[in-house]
């Protein structure tokens, strides 16, 4: 073996027994910051969708499953001031129904909704690239689960505290508006879009797990000029049938609730800004009431920190511009 | 992180893997397929502009460009020059039109609007909906320096149009910068290097150190300064002053450790590009301040804008007379003045199409000629207070980078609130009271500790380097376990302490969007 080769050789050898240190270190580190609950078995993508395990156990009333199109046009907040029940969107963005799934089932162990709204977008969210990309996350996240919990070196400085929770319950505030001026109508047709197999397997999930548990489930379709149309909602709406579930195009109903294009989208028409998540929360909050009965926790003294939070919401969208 | 970083690094990981399989004498190619392929994942369309500017460039300066034979007489030579001077003076103007309508449009055409609003007609001109080719303030620059060097007769032009468009496309320096000129950098981009494990470390610990600034101390500021920013009436006294010292280091962080990245990654092929920044905080006038921050867009502007100006015989006929007329230090500095307005108006149009960044460049052109008219009043009471060597006396020195400090953090509250009016309010504000408390400003006490520790990191490697040290070096020197145990504490650091997930917000690079 000549000099040269020896030396590359070494120095390929060193590079190789510093990855495999730096891999070590980085899955004891991870085991440090491991969350210690049922936030663990969620497996989410998001540190922020975490916080849904701040909430005290058994205190969420509704929980919303879906995509970033959840997160943008539900505010929990906006449902409590107006009504009184508590809920949470639980989101993150490009949301795959298998990730709804499992997420649910986590919060399951902890929490016993009245009612699940999934938010059926994402069924249809069957792109070889979008699939590709969340399950490359995953798998990523599930090697290296550090770069999932860092954030929770927190907990070394005083723990991580049950109360730690979002003001927001899952909602994100955007005040932006870039309107949509596209054909606001669909249009109507007979073609049925073919929901694919691992998306509807994962549909099943969350219908097995909230028959078993008692809970009902909603199948909600929310403003979208953008992907959603009536081949996706025909999908739907036989899937709803099938299993005598309610199925709640709002795409349908925007009139009703004065939804303007022009005003209430942030990204013309992809998600929605505040402005369109206030009249969507008002319309999708008193549709919940009247069908399922929920109960009125304002004033109620358990439900007490709900005022505090509304408090801190409130003067967040004050202080805001983004 | 933000996307682009992804892409980044994937495009620089697959980049390295192929540079050191492929034979030396092409290895400057896979450079330019993968920063091609870098442009066209940002830009995607956009990069035909990139294109046009490159195809223009080389035109230019190979076909456009008339070289007279050494025989030729004073006229022939005298019209070649003419000839020359015109070709790359059109092609500058066309490139700088690509750039002014894609980035000034809409600055420019809503100042004519207003003005059309005014004189009472209907009309007004469309905004433009484009989106920006990637790095088109860096490259367009690049360009134009690689175009007066020809034409100076600095180095001759090159020959291969894919080495052209690699100088002006090099993935690392594409993003920010920094602002290269062709004879720095092009003998490193086209010469193949051998793999060096010694450079390739230093590069992948530089890239470390620029993710440290950038994902642990500048998108941590981001929390506070965002909060401010967004609501600068809602804040005063100790919060304006927090935003005002928070968005100058964030800014610092934020740039610094990109380029940072930049130049470790470029060490990954054995190619060294120019340093932008030289410990700015130290610097003891604003003067300085710009010799040790961008310090390639500052050479740049010198080299290009300010001898350009000030040596034109249009500002120095115009001088000479009026010095003759009025002999004093203000009409000696005439000429110097005059280039630097220019110098300091184009640092300001080129951070952006606002107000703002135009105030700032004002604002430095005055402090700057203010030093330097000032200068020989300063040495007379310098030397009635006996100081005979002020550089050294020490309460003057602190008085000096006190003053300049809070040059710096007027500069960059103007820099980064999102309007003059709302700079305007942080800085009336400082003086007044505020009640609340600073965990309330995005940043809990938890977030502020590693924001601090990370801050005091960036302070002592500045005061390390200051002294000369090369700390790279300096590790280098110690045994195995020492350094490892160093890459890695450095690099865990960066993972744990790293302010990106969801619970934080994506910040892109500041200076990306320029």
């Amino acid at each position: 073996m000549t000099t040269q080769t020896g030396v590359r050789l070494r120095c390929a050898a060193k590079i190789i027994l510093f990855l495999l240190l730096l891999i070590g270190i980085l899955h004891g580190v991870s085991y440090l910051l491991q969350p210690r609950d049922a936030s663990a078995l969620a497996q989410t993508r998001s540190e922020e969708s975490l916080r849904v395990f701040d909430e005290p156990d058994q205190s969420l009333d509704v929980l919303f499953f879906g995509h970033s199109g959840v997160y943008s046009a539900i505010s929990p907040m906006e449902l409590y001031k107006e009504y009184g029940f508590t809920s949470y969107a639980c989101s993150q963005p490009l949301q795959l129904p298998w990730e709804s799934a499992r997420w649910l089932k986590a919060l399951l162990l902890v929490q016993s909704p009245k009612v699940v709204v999934f938010e059926v977008d994402h069924l249809f969210y069957d792109k070889a690239t979008v699939v590709a990309r969340n399950s490359l996350l995953n798998t990523f996240y599930d090697v290296f689960p550090i770069f999932r919990n860092h954030a929770n070196w927190k907990d070394w400085f005083g723990g991580r505290q049950k109360g730690d929770r979002s003001a927001t319950k899952g909602y994100f505030y955007s005040a932006k508006v870039k309107a949509y001026t596209g054909k606001a109508a669909m249009q109507k047709t007979d073609r049925v879009y073919k929901i694919g197999k691992k998306h509807m397997k994962a549909l099943e999930e969350v219908y097995s797990l909230c028959k078993e548990r008692g809970i009902q489930l909603l199948l909600m379709e929310l403003p979208s000029a953008v992907l959603w149309d009536y081949s996706r909602h025909n999908a739907v709406q036989k899937y709803a049938d099938k299993r005598e579930l309610d199925f709640i195009d709002l795409n349908e109903r925007l009139d009703e609730m004065s939804f303007d294009w022009k005003t209430d989208t942030r990204d013309k028409g992809d998600h929605l800004n505040y402005s369109g998540a206030k009249k969507v929360s008002a319309y999708v909050g008193k549709l919940l009431v009247e069908r399922y009965s929920l109960d009125d926790r304002r004033e109620d003294e358990a439900y007490s920190y709900w005022k505090e939070d509304l408090k801190i919401y409130q003067s967040k969208q004050k202080g805001g511009r983004s | 992180m933000n996307t682009v970083m992804l892409i980044y690094f994937g495009v620089l990981a697959a980049a390295v893997l192929v540079y050191y399989l492929v034979p030396m004498r092409v290895r400057w190619v896979v450079l330019l397929v993968f920063s091609l392929l870098f442009s066209a994942l940002i830009s995607t369309y956009m990069i035909a502009f990139f294109l046009f500017t490159a195809v223009s460039v080389y035109c230019a300066t190979r076909w456009g460009f008339r070289c007279p034979a050494e025989d030729a007489s004073a006229s022939a030579i005298k019209r070649c020059d003419r000839t020359n001077r015109l070709v790359i003076a059109l092609t500058i103007l066309l490139n700088l039109a690509i750039l002014g309508v894609l980035k000034y449009f809409n600055f420019f055409g809503g100042m004519f609007n207003s003005l059309l609003s005014l004189s009472g007609t209907s009309f007004r001109l469309p905004a433009l909906r484009v989106m920006l080719p990637l790095g088109i303030s860096f490259y367009t620059l690049c360009a134009i320096g690689y175009m007066v060097d020809i034409l100076r007769k600095k180095y001759p032009a090159e020959r291969n149009f894919g080495k052209v468009c690699l100088f002006l496309c090099f993935f690392p320096k594409i993003l920010e910068g920094p602002i290269c000129r062709y004879d720095q950098t092009a003998p490193d981009l086209f010469e193949g290097h051998a793999a060096d494990y010694r450079e390739m470390m230093f590069g992948v610990q530089r890239i470390v150190w620029g993710l440290f600034k950038k994902i642990v101390v500048a998108d941590r500021l981001f929390l506070l300064v965002k909060t401010v920013a967004d609501a600068p009436s809602q804040y005063s006294g100790v919060a304006s002053l927090l935003f005002m010292v928070c968005y100058t280091v964030q800014l610092y962080a934020d740039f610094s450790g990109f380029i940072d990245i930049a130049l470790g990654s470029s060490q990954l092929f054995g190619v060294r590009l120019p340093e932008n920044f030289r410990q700015p905080f130290f610097a003891k006038s604003a003067q300085e301040f710009w010799q040790r921050w961008h310090i390639t867009l500052g050479a740049w502007l010198k080299e290009y804008v300010f001898y350009t100006v000030a040596l034109s015989p249009r500002v120095t006929g115009p001088a000479a007379k009026i010095k003759k007329k009025f002999r004093n230090h203000f009409t000696k500095m005439l000429p110097t003045i005059v280039a630097l307005l220019a110098v300091w108006l184009c640092n300001g149009l080129w951070h952006g199409p606002e107000w703002k960044y135009i105030v700032y460049g004002l604002y430095y052109f005055v402090i700057i000629t203010a030093g330097m008219l000032t200068a020989p009043l300063f040495a007379k009471l310098y030397a009635k207070l006996k100081i005979k060597n002020p550089d050294k006396n020490i309460p003057l020195r602190i008085l000096r980078h006190v003053r300049t400090l809070a040059i710096i953090l007027i500069g960059e509250t103007i820099f980064g609130a999102h309007t003059l009016t709302d700079a305007f309010t942080i800085l009336a504000s400082l003086f007044r009271p505020y009640h609340g408390s600073v965990f309330a400003l995005g940043l809990d006490m938890r977030e502020w500790l590693v924001a601090l520790a990370g801050m005091a990191v960036m302070l002592a490697v500045g005061i390390v380097k200051e002294r000369g040290v090369c700390i790279r070096a300096q590790i280098a020197r110690r045994a195995l376990p020492v350094r490892w145990a160093t890459y890695l504490a450095m690099a865990m650091f960066v993972v744990v302490f790293g302010a990106y997930g969801n619970l934080y917000t994506v910040v892109p690079f500041i200076y990306g969007t320029f």
